[in-house]
């Protein structure tokens, strides 16, 4: 066979940061496991999230071409998209349960990226049943609590509106949840649900970071823990992105959210999502893209820092 | 329409909940909503016909927390402050006017002889627009039986934009009250950009006033909330005005025409939550909005949440 000398240019394949694909078999210990959600339709908000995996891929590519102040983060792996099963919730939940397990049991850490929040109890009890043995904390950066009273999860098994609560029976109750950036006004019951939790505003954040992670986990100084990261961009304030849930016009902006994830880097990241972000109804279109690329990347950071605080 | 798959958020959505009634089920004190879909003429960009819909909708999304509350009751996580919504509020929505897509003088017409029967029926009207012509109709159904009528205005200009055959019309003109010297009856807030000279000098003619949105900018929201209380000293009858023109294009695109240095969205909720003239209502009219311009919804968020803001007490009670 011939060979035809070409000068051609090629671009490669879409992935994370232009991050290597790859599979399970290519996880491994230090390694932080990248992964699309392409679900946003079984509980309430705006749909359009399911599209944030394959625009944050795009998004990276000029990114990488333009040598913005971005390098590809050595230890991460795009292992594409989750699987889901779009009409069947309680099948989707089982699955993703499995997939976060089997991920956390390589040694290698899950990112997921994209989708709602109403998935992410699913992954919590994946990682949960990896780390028996471990305390895990659940931080949520976001501006809604999410704490309603879990209603029937036979007919509605993922609902974004009680997700905190699942996660938080899942972890032993409210003292395992930390809930940062929190709109000003809340739900009064959900607020009471959390009174043995860690709450705070997105003005309070606003104010001062200092000593934020020693308070979270204050009370487990001596215990084996684990923190589980989950960042909502709902928590931008306006006129940042446009997210999944109700306008309120407050909220932190992009360098403020950077901080908070950057000072949450102290404590052992175990898994993480980011999510919420809906590409194709933002105007900016790329510009807010890149903005959460930047925010994915502080979570990257902060899950490959060595833990200062807790085993 | 449902999706089956969990909760949906695509339903048509009345005004804060309330029940779809017809104008005869309007009883003395009750908010009486209705949507005039009217769109804007050329010059001006057309979208507003769709805002009553996507206010309605984006003063759900607004009540979200309220609503995913049994008990109806928020908590301020900065001041402790304890809020409730009122569910014994009442309240209706009557729905669109109908055939009512392009601003002419039987628009108008309709929407005077609903805002006149609500009126005279003891109900607040609110108005959701449409374009913002459609005040002169707003106006004189409210002026038939309240004829010494406040007007407070939160727009960037002091006009009412041309449309088909109707030709532009300064605000001072829209009263039919005759000025004295104890009377303040319009104050114009976020005024900005190039305003004709006679409308300027006409609102100081009527003992008017006027601050403007660089007035704000410079001195703080108080500028605006401090004359609002004043304002309201003086009126007994107040119909409070948003034109979503008022707001900043950075902030809002969604309006038929653009507004550089205009009110950011918290500005103008700030200002409406820092004042309290709900007991002194006669009508609230809400208009262009034009969500097809604001892909990211902030104007119709913002709208939303400056109407909620403006029916304060009557909607919400403190409980802290």
């Amino acid at each position: 066979m011939s060979t035809v000398d070409l000068n051609l240019s090629m671009q490669s394949v879409p992935s994370f940061f232009g991050a290597p694909i790859g599979d399970i078999e290519d996880l491994s210990e230090k390694k932080i496991a990248v992964a699309g959600l392409f679900c946003d339709h079984f509980s309430e908000g705006e749909p359009g999230a399911r599209y944030a995996a394959r625009q944050l891929r795009y998004a990276s590519l000029p990114l990488l071409a333009n040598g913005l102040k971005i390098s590809t983060p050595s230890n991460i792996i795009d292992v594409g998209e989750l699987n889901v099963f779009p009409i069947e919730p309680i099948k989707t939940q089982s699955i993703l349960e499995e997939q976060s397990y089997r991920i956390q049991q390589t040694g290698a850490r899950l990112l997921a990226l994209g989708g709602d929040y109403s998935l992410i109890p699913a992954l919590v009890s994946g990682q949960l049943k990896a780390n028996p043995d471990c305390h895990l904390k659940f931080i949520r950066i976001s501006r809604n609590l999410d704490a309603s009273e879990i209603l029937d999860t036979q007919k509605n098994p993922m609902n974004r509106s009680s997700a905190t609560r699942q996660i938080a029976e899942f972890c032993g109750g409210a003292r395992s949840i930390a809930m940062l950036g929190v709109s000003d006004l809340s739900s009064i019951e959900e607020y009471e649900y959390l009174t043995d939790g860690f709450v705070r505003s997105a003005h309070q954040l606003s104010k001062s970071l200092t000593g934020l992670s020693e308070q979270i986990v204050d009370d487990l100084q001596d215990q084996e823990v684990g923190v589980y990261l989950s960042v909502d961009v709902d928590v931008l304030a306006l006129p940042s992105i446009r997210s999944n849930s109700p306008y309120l016009g407050t909220g932190l902006s992009p360098e403020q959210l950077a901080s908070v994830i950057s000072e949450l880097g102290k404590l052992p990241i175990i898994g993480a999502d980011v999510t919420g972000f809906i590409p194709d109804l933002d105007l900016s279109g790329s510009a807010a893209s890149l903005t959460v690329i930047e925010i994915i990347r502080s979570v990257i950071e902060a899950m490959s820092k060595e833990s200062a605080l807790c085993h | 329409m449902s999706k089956n798959f969990g909760e949906s958020t695509t339903t048509s959505a009345t005004f804060a909940g309330f029940p779809e009634r017809n104008l005869e089920k309007v009883s003395q004190g009750s908010i009486v909503v209705f949507g005039a879909p009217v769109d804007s003429t050329l010059p001006r960009r057309s979208g507003c016909s769709k805002g009553p819909k996507a206010i309605r909708q984006a003063t759900m999304n607004a009540l979200s927390c309220y609503f995913n509350s049994p008990s109806k009751t928020v908590v301020s996580i900065d001041t402790g402050k304890t809020t409730r919504f009122r569910s014994e509020a009442v309240g209706i929505d009557l729905g669109d006017l109908a055939d009512c897509t392009e601003v002419t003088s039987e628009t108008l017409t309709q929407v005077q002889k609903l805002t006149a029967g609500v009126n005279n029926q003891g109900g607040l009207p609110v108005l959701l627009g449409g374009d913002g012509r459609i005040l002169e109709g707003f106006i004189n159904g409210l002026q038939s039986s309240l004829p010494e009528l406040g007007l407070l205005v939160f727009s960037n200009r002091l006009d009412l934009p041309e449309a088909n055959n109707l030709h532009s019309k300064a605000l001072s003109t829209l009263l039919t009250s005759k000025p004295s010297s104890d009377s303040y009856p319009l104050l114009a807030i976020g005024v900005n950009g190039i305003q004709p000279h006679e409308n300027w000098k006409e609102i100081k003619m009527i003992h008017g006033n006027i601050i403007s949105a660089d007035d704000i900018h410079d001195q703080g929201i108080e500028a605006a909330s401090n004359e609002i209380q004043q304002f309201s000293l003086q009126n007994k009858q107040i119909l409070c005005v948003v034109d979503a023109g008022v707001l900043d294009t950075g902030y809002a695109a969604g309006t038929p025409s653009l507004n550089v240095g205009g009110l950011s969205p918290l500005q103008l909720i700030d200002i409406l939550s820092k004042t309290n003239f709900a007991e002194k209502l006669v009508g609230v009219c809400v208009s262009n909005v034009a969500p097809s311009l604001d892909a990211r919804g902030h104007s119709q968020y913002a709208s939303a949440e400056a109407l909620l803001a403006i029916l304060g007490e009557r909607l919400f009670e403190d409980i802290s």
